[in-house]
């Protein structure tokens, strides 16, 4: 499955903050049981930091899923956000956010007066 | 351990990476005793991000107060606080060895509690003439001249043939040395009668004279400070 493009907005976030994303999900028909993981990593196979998989049944319209996330602990690094979701356990939807997470990283060497 | 004068403008120079290059940062430097506690700061300095090291220029101005500070950096990121660091050094803020400048005024007075002994009845000012701020202890010092058997009285009572420079005890009335702080500028009064009332709970009218002067002796009393500032001799001659 080829992975759809996902708005996202606010991309830069502190190394190990836990932060929770909220992403509208739709599944049709309603009453089926469904599953969303929204990972980041620097390819769908390398998870740097990952939700899991969050339990919701489809209503047929639009939910909000809150999806909470450990930013990853190494920074300096700008890591894809993926979105998997899952409708009786098959892989349903496959996102890959326009915009990437980015962590920074920082360092101070010694000052000079 | 950098040292620096109180209240003095420096500017650090911290070399700080972020990566990666083209965020928006800021990095505040402050002193303080935790990091809690900020007693001066650079404020938020903003800079770019390039991925690689680059010197950031904190301008501060010490803390006016002597004593040993934590340096700490603050990092923020976008807005958000990314990092924190402290650094391995303190900044220790020395207080200045600067004299004060005194006038200083003395006279001969009867002990009310002994009227055969004199007592020095003392009054001036202290002022601090320089630029910064100044703590010292300032003492009230005397030598004594027999002039009975010419000679000089040492700080322990026995007749010597140099003078020497004693620090006066003034108890129980007053404690010698006593601090000072003067801030650039500032004078302080000082005045002390020779003696004090009510110092001990079973007699409020007992009056202990400190010192108690004896007849015959000439008694030199000036003020000084350890920084070598001192006030003019005043000669009481019994």
């Amino acid at each position: 499955m080829e992975r759809e493009m996902l708005q996202m907005v606010d991309p830069v976030f502190p190394p190990s903050v836990s932060k929770t994303a909220k992403a509208p999900i739709t599944v049709s028909p309603a009453g089926l049981s469904c599953q969303a993981e929204l990972f980041l990593g620097t390819s769908p196979t390398n998870k740097a930091a990952t939700s899991g998989l969050i339990s919701f049944t489809s209503t047929g319209a639009q939910q909000l899923i809150s999806l909470p996330v450990t930013m990853p602990a190494a920074g300096g690094v700008a890591y894809h956000v993926y979105l998997d979701v899952y409708a009786e356990g098959y892989l349903l939807l496959a996102y890959l956010a326009t915009e990437d997470v980015i962590i920074p990283s920082g360092s101070v060497g010694p000052i000079t007066w | 351990m950098p040292q620096f004068a109180p209240s003095v403008q420096k500017t650090a120079v911290a070399p700080i990476t972020v990566a990666p290059a083209g965020l928006n940062c800021e990095a505040e430097l402050f002193l303080g005793p935790n990091d809690a506690t900020p007693v001066v700061s650079s404020g938020l300095k903003s800079f770019s991000s390039t991925g690689s090291q680059q010197n950031v220029t904190a301008p501060i101005v010490m803390p006016s107060a002597a004593g040993t500070y934590h340096v700490y950096i603050d990092l923020y990121v976008a807005g958000m606080y990314l990092a924190g660091y402290q650094a391995t050094e303190d900044v220790i803020i020395a207080a200045p060895a600067l004299p004060f400048t005194y006038a200083f005024a003395c006279s001969l007075g009867t002990c009310p509690s002994a009227t055969a002994y004199g007592i020095a009845q003392m009054s001036g000012t202290i002022r601090n003439n320089n630029s910064v701020s100044v703590s010292q202890n300032v003492k009230v010092m005397w030598s004594k001249w027999s002039k009975t058997y010419g000679k000089w009285v040492s700080c322990a009572g026995q007749f010597v043939s140099s003078r020497e420079y004693c620090v006066c005890s003034l108890s129980p009335c007053l404690v010698n040395p006593f601090p000072v702080s003067l801030s650039p500028g500032a004078q302080q009064s000082f005045s002390y009668q020779g003696y004090c009332s009510g110092v001990d709970p079973s007699d409020p009218g007992w009056t202990p004279c400190s010192p108690l002067l004896m007849k015959n002796y000439n008694y030199y009393f000036w003020l000084e400070d350890d920084a070598g500032g001192k006030s003019n001799e005043v000669i009481l001659s019994t």
